[in-house]
């Protein structure tokens, strides 16, 4: 089984990731680069489905 | 290698799924309120608002969403989703669309953030099934609009194994492949999983030597029925397993590997499932009831206590750790699949669990109920093909089948027997039954 303090890096590494995605997307619409922009949508798809898998209840007490 | 796609999830105590749960499910009202007039009509009409819904008593306060409303909901604008619809239109990335096997088709946007909650369900079942990333999985079928194979092709990506794509082939054409390939899963519906096997007989190849270890089923109820799934078993020597969904519910049971009883698990971080008796109130755990689905994570094209009209009867987790509860035998039939015949209500997964236990006969059968043209009864018929392999009789088919069913659905049936590979092998949803009684006609 998977540890808490195991759970709460996954959670603080998601945090980042979620923080650096959003600037990314912002990025490529302002300097209109749709790589980017595109990409970084795609990013956030599945940045939130894998936030999903390891929401507050599993690693809050 | 752990089993669960996420033990974190699958593991966590039923407090805090239910905890989990409820949060979810108020966050997806709240969404659906915001975003879709449809929704948003409904709440109103009941005097429902999201921010009232803080127990499981009030989600039932919610009303329930049916086939036909979302039928209603797709004839407004704007096209061609109508205001279901819960997101900017322009974050819809996939097109798909139901069978339309119960009536008109309903179409269904999803968006990228969608698209990868399917994959990630049914990476969930998948893995639970045991493929893994050293798996080469084909997908004997051309996909169309039809999201089940889809979403499980990417989910295969996901998990990292080899997807071979088996669409515009013949049956023997798939057989060849597989076998060369030596691809060691597929997925298909139980029917077809039957016919491949007949095919690659009738290529000269014996399906049981091909690598094939795991099978997964979709689309019928068939692998959760004990005679259907030890047919499928015998003939390919390898391990089927049942998954149930729908387009509008997504991927929300799955059979587990190391789980010796039949049934589903239902995946309840990511879906909301309640079991209703006809009055909408919860029935007792392991009583039948009709599953209503709420998928929790969904958000261009929604669905809030969506009536999906399967029968199931629900039970705490058969372990040896998941906590999700389990439909046990998973899907039982469905509320308009229930027919009553001379006053006996009438089950097609009992005849078909019959009919395929019944070896002198093959795997395909129909099922024909009529009004009786002379007396006040209706009268059934089960037409199925005697197998040559085992070279019974007529009269031991007739009577041996006339018994069984007798015993199993309390009806006497009329057999019609007829040669091997005389009834049609549909290689999608399979609809046995015909039922041409006035004002049933299915």
């Amino acid at each position: 089984m998977v540890s808490d303090e195991d759970l709460e890096a996954i959670a603080t590494e998601l945090e980042r990731i979620r923080e650096s995605t959003d600037r990314l997307r912002e990025l490529g619409a302002e300097t209109d680069l749709p790589t980017v922009e595109r990409n970084a949508v795609r990013l956030q798809g599945t940045l939130r489905m894998l936030e999903a898998q390891f929401p507050p209840e599993v690693h809050e007490e | 290698m752990t089993d669960m796609w996420n033990p974190a999830l699958e593991t966590l105590p039923r407090e805090r799924l239910r905890a989990l749960q409820l949060r979810k499910f108020r966050e997806q009202c709240e969404h659906v309120y915001e975003h879709s007039g449809f929704y948003r009509r409904k709440f109103d009409d009941a005097g429902v608002h999201p921010t009232d819904i803080d127990s499981f008593e009030a989600v039932r306060d919610v009303p329930m969403t049916t086939k036909a409303d979302l039928r209603e909901a797709q004839g407004r604008d704007p096209f061609p989703y109508g205001d279901l619809l819960a997101d900017d239109p322009v974050t819809v990335t996939e097109y798909h669309q139901t069978s339309g096997t119960t009536g008109e088709a309903v179409r269904q946007a999803d968006s990228w953030a969608d698209w990868e909650w399917w994959g990630e369900t049914w990476a969930t079942v998948l893995w639970a099934q045991g493929i893994r990333p050293d798996d080469r999985v084909f997908f004997p079928f051309s996909y169309n609009v039809f999201v089940a194979f889809w979403a499980a092709h990417y989910a295969c990506e996901r998990i990292g194994a080899e997807v071979v794509p088996g669409g515009n082939l013949s049956s023997a054409q798939r057989i060849r492949t597989m076998d060369e390939l030596d691809v060691t899963a597929f997925m298909g519906t139980p029917t077809y999983a039957l016919r491949l096997a007949e095919v690659a007989r009738e290529e000269g190849v014996d399906p049981s030597s091909m690598a094939v270890d795991r099978i997964v089923c979709a689309g019928e109820p068939g692998a959760s029925i004990p005679a259907t799934k030890a047919r499928i078993e015998a003939e390919w020597g390898a391990t089927v397993f049942d998954h149930a969904g729908a387009t509008e519910a997504g991927a929300w049971g799955f059979a587990a590997e190391g789980v010796d009883e039949l049934g589903l698990f239902i995946n309840e971080a990511f879906f909301l499932a309640e079991v209703l008796g006809e009055d909408g109130e919860p029935v007792a755990g392991g009583e039948r009831g009709e599953l209503v689905i709420t998928p929790l994570d969904r958000r261009a094209q929604p669905y809030v206590r969506f009536r999906l009209r399967d029968l199931v009867e629900v039970v705490p987790s058969p372990g040896p750790e998941r906590t999700f509860r389990f439909a046990k035998g998973g899907i039982l039939g469905r509320t308009d699949d229930l027919t009553k015949v001379n006053g006996v209500l009438l089950s097609p997964t009992t005849i078909e669990d019959v009919v395929r236990a019944f070896e002198p006969v093959t795997d395909e059968y129909r099922v024909l109920i009529e009004e009786h043209p002379e007396k006040d009864i209706d009268s059934i018929t089960v037409v199925v093909e005697a197998d040559p392999r085992v070279g019974a009789g007529p009269d031991a088919i007739r009577d041996g089948l006339r018994q069984k069913l007798k015993h199993r659905i309390n009806l006497t049936a009329d057999i019609d027997i007829r040669d091997d590979q005389a009834l049609d092998r549909p290689e999608l949803k399979a609809d046995r039954v015909t039922d041409t009684r006035p004002d049933r006609r299915r």
